[in-house]
């Protein structure tokens, strides 16, 4: 498996979404021909150690498809797409008391799988089963009370404002059925092996090796899904999944292989395609501000300029990565939030400007070829997780890259569970990690700059690990969360305000937008996301966007 | 020629079960072993290597944009997907693998003498305690066990990972010692030194180790040979930090090396691998041979010719 799957299967445990490392072999049953009912579609998936059983969408480790496939959120918040909201079980919502009362409207005429009508009571059930059951609550809701106040309408409080947090609410709750979920004693431990949902597919079969989900025939949006039902296989290991993939024996896969064009679509060029979901996640040095030297912003600026970006990509990370912006926010998804005096601004490699910047900032070089400034060597040490092989390869870049200019950069390769540690509490001089958002311009900043997520050394820091504090960041942040998420001009002058901080502070060193490839084959299958009609994310991962991409996948020709 | 002398010890003046204070004719009969020469050959060269060798080549994690060459005269081993130098990673790999399989071997055979003979002569509780102690680690699941250990040591170097697989590697060794001496120490000789009044130490010190040394040395270059073999596995499950053989398949692996067709990034490692364990592996065989005389095979005496 690759470590970069791991990675941020690790790194995305601690929010809903749940991507999915490659997998282990099984055999194939056929099945590839489509025919006048549609196709059962090969979906590479699962675990390498063999399927278990969970269709829990409460639990991180239910298996691939829970989430969106079978079970359903009210809305859905497309992560290719800004502001591409789609109704799924409700129609409608309005927020009321500041943000602290959602009222949605819910959809009429859907039933579960048993045949049982869905109304606005599931969905308060729902909420109400989160709010008494904190292992359930991965988002962290502050639910005080879902009411359904008739069958399509439901009113939910909050203990405080909202508004930054809608699509965790409408987008990746999952809605179970009342009649079946109340009578369960531990829900969290409760591993539903017979799945009841609203999804457009339902569970047909499962083993070890795969499980089948076949389409919903009673499924609430006319005419879909269109294809009969996915299979999800696994395989030993990447390369028993290159070579299926290879081999036309998959129709879609989120499998990283390391030169796509010849190992998979050189193959079959007219059928095997692949598109490379680069928005997800952001690659950073992050400096520990607390630290000298890096409370030095000509420090970390000259760090920045001495790295060769476009050669670490090419490197280390198989070409795959696209630049990433000094404002924070990948491209182009948030392109209408980036200020645009930033937008086409970009992180530039110019070594002697790099020298200046030290000299400018007080440092002379030693006899030893590196700067120091009374009586501090510039060097450092960069923690990364030990057999993250990418990462340790780009910091072997890095450290060449950097003593030509005169700063020494060591690495030290830690366990995972000591990285996760080191990084909360600040014990670290450097790190190089991915971030992430939760789905929206706010959370990526909120996440990664808001003082309210970090803490003094020592102490454990939420999910800003390199403790930057800056009271203007705060303010436009905490303006974002009184905001109703419809006001988008007021919204996107607050993340300007951010924007002009972060691009003169540089309070990490973004390294690349972290590449997700996705293959799809489309011999059988038509309609999957494009670049041009990117209606979803493609990746086949346990997340809102899988649901969608099923749903909307017709049988080629 | 010793022929005559190596004849007369080969066909059995060591019978087992008897003991031969004197052990210099033994060690003769070593010297002309062909499996230990070959051994020796090959472990004393990757031992050159991993002492010399980093001296000699660049950086091996220089980058470069020529990315997965093959050999040719510049990269004699071609390149990486990162364009380093295989050839340069291979020596300096040398170091990290020969190193932990010498420590590993060191600290094994210390813990494991120190508790198999010690409790093999001491008897009683002591010898209780020791051998429930050594049972417990031998029942241990090993690889998983390091796994485990490796992954909450926050830093692993060379010499952390050699000392974690040495926790796990000394127990068999251990109860080999421990049964070697218990039946040592009834032997008369013993008896008599303990009558005269010698000291224990000097009596498990000058007259039972020495008649163990061949099984301690067999002990050893086991042990060596497992740290090499159990290095490459963690290195390769990602746990390494050595910088070693198993470090350089891991990063293999993880490029897809193997479905890019780039065999000359992990053949070298795996062959090195293979001939360090081969050439151990020849002078345990030879250690055996010493040990135990019926594993001996005589040899004709070249005088005499082709029967």
């Amino acid at each position: 498996m690759r470590r970069t799957l791991a990675r941020r299967l690790l790194a995305t445990l601690a929010t809903a979404t749940l991507a999915v490392g490659v997998t282990a072999g099984c055999g194939d049953d056929g099945d590839s021909s489509a025919d006048a009912e549609g196709k059962i579609i090969n979906v590479l998936s699962g675990t390498n150690a063999g399927f278990v059983p969970n269709f829990n969408p409460f639990s991180q480790n239910s298996v691939a498809g829970t989430m969106s496939v079978l079970y359903e959120s009210l809305l859905y918040f497309n992560a290719a797409r800004a502001d591409d909201v789609q109704p799924q079980l409700a129609t409608g919502y309005e927020f009321a008391d500041d943000g602290r009362r959602l009222n949605l409207t819910i959809r009429e005429g859907v039933k579960w799988t048993d045949g049982k009508p869905f109304s606005a009571e599931d969905v308060a059930f729902t909420f109400n089963l989160i709010r008494d059951n904190p292992k359930l609550n991965q988002n962290g809701l502050p639910i005080v009370e879902a009411v359904a106040t008739d069958p399509t309408h439901v009113s939910v409080t909050f203990s405080q404002g909202v508004y930054t947090r809608l699509n965790l609410i409408a987008g990746r709750t999952w809605i179970v059925p009342k009649h079946i979920w109340s009578t369960i004693a531990d829900p969290s431990a409760f591993t539903n092996e017979k799945p009841v949902g609203t999804g457009a597919f339902m569970l047909a079969s499962f083993s070890q090796q795969n499980y089948v989900f076949e389409r919903n025939p009673n499924y609430w949006e006319t005419g879909k899904p269109k294809i009969k039902g996915m299979r999800f296989q696994q395989f030993a290991s990447a390369d028993s999944a290159i070579a299926a993939l290879a081999a036309g024996q998959l129709d879609w896969a989120g499998s990283f292989i390391a030169d796509i064009e010849k190992q998979y679509v050189s193959k079959d060029p007219k059928h095997n395609k692949y598109i490379n979901e680069s928005q997800l996640y952001l690659t950073n040095l992050i400096p520990n501000l607390d630290r000298a030297p890096f409370d030095s912003a000509a420090v970390r600026k000259a760090i920045s300029l001495a790295l060769d970006r476009d050669q670490i990509i090419r490197l280390a990370f198989s070409g795959y990565g696209k630049e990433a912006s000094p404002a924070q926010l990948p491209r182009p998804l948030w392109d209408d939030y980036i200020k645009p005096e930033h937008k086409d601004r970009k992180l530039e490699f110019d070594p002697a400007r790099a020298e200046q910047t030290l000299q400018a900032d007080g440092w002379a070089k030693g006899a030893d070829g590196i700067y120091a400034k009374a009586g501090r060597r510039l060097s450092f040490t960069v923690k990364v997780v030990q057999g993250y092989n990418d990462y340790i390869s780009a910091l072997q870049i890095m450290t060449q890259s950097l003593k030509s200019v005169g700063i020494e950069m060591k690495t030290q390769e830690v366990s995972f569970t000591a990285f996760s540690t080191d990084q909360q509490t600040g014990d670290f001089e450097m790190i190089i990690t991915n971030l992430y958002s939760e789905g929206t311009a706010y959370s990526w900043y909120s996440r990664a700059f808001s003082s309210k997520r970090t803490a003094p050394l020592g102490q454990q820091a939420g999910s800003n690990y390199g403790r930057f504090r800056n009271a203007a960041v705060d303010a436009a942040l905490l303006a974002m969360e009184n905001t109703p998420p419809d006001q988008r001009d007021a919204i996107r002058e607050q993340l300007f305000k951010i924007q002009d901080v972060i691009v003169e502070e540089l309070p990490y060193i973004p390294l690349q937008q972290s590449a997700s490839l996705i293959e799809y084959r489309t011999e059988n299958l038509g309609n999957f996301p494009t670049e041009e009609n990117h209606y979803a994310l493609t990746t086949p991962y346990n997340g809102p966007d899988m649901g969608i991409v099923a749903k909307n996948l017709t049988p080629a020709g | 020629m010793a022929t005559i002398e190596t004849q007369r010890d080969v066909t059995g003046e060591v019978v087992p079960g008897v003991v031969v204070p004197t052990r210099r004719p033994r060690w003769r009969g070593l010297l002309r072993s062909r499996k230990l020469a070959a051994g020796l050959a090959i472990v004393g060269f990757f031992a050159l290597v991993a002492v010399l060798g980093p001296l000699l080549v660049d950086d091996p994690n220089q980058v470069s944009d020529d990315r997965l060459l093959a050999p040719s005269a510049e990269h004699l081993l071609g390149t990486t997907t990162t364009g380093q130098d295989v050839f340069r990673q291979l020596v300096a790999a040398t170091r990290g693998s020969m190193l932990v399989g010498l420590v590993v071997g060191l600290l094994a055979t210390v813990v494991s003498v120190l508790v198999g003979v010690l409790g093999g002569y001491a008897g009683g509780h002591t010898d209780e305690s020791l051998s429930l102690v050594s049972n417990v680690f031998l029942v241990l699941p090993g690889l998983p066990l390091v796994v485990l250990i490796t992954d909450y040591v926050q830093t692993r170097g060379a010499l952390a990972i050699a000392l974690i697989v040495s926790f796990t590697a000394w127990a068999g060794s251990a109860r080999v010692l421990r049964a070697q001496t218990l039946s040592l120490r009834s032997r008369d000789y013993v008896d008599a030194a303990r009558v005269s009044g010698e000291p224990g130490w000097r009596i498990v010190t000058f007259e039972i180790l020495p008649n163990l040394l061949p099984l301690i040395a067999a002990q050893f270059v086991f042990a060596v040979i497992g740290g090499i073999l159990t290095e490459a596995a963690l290195a390769f499950l990602g746990l390494g930090g050595a910088g070693s053989w198993g470090t350089m398949l891991y990063f293999a692996q993880n490029s897809q090396a193997l479905s890019q067709g780039a065999w000359w990034w992990f053949v070298p490692p795996g062959l090195c691998i293979a001939l360090v364990g081969a050439g151990l592996a020849l002078i345990n065989f030879s250690l055996d041979e010493l040990i135990n005389p019926r594993l001996r095979v005589p040899r004709r005496p070249r005088r005499t010719g082709p029967a």
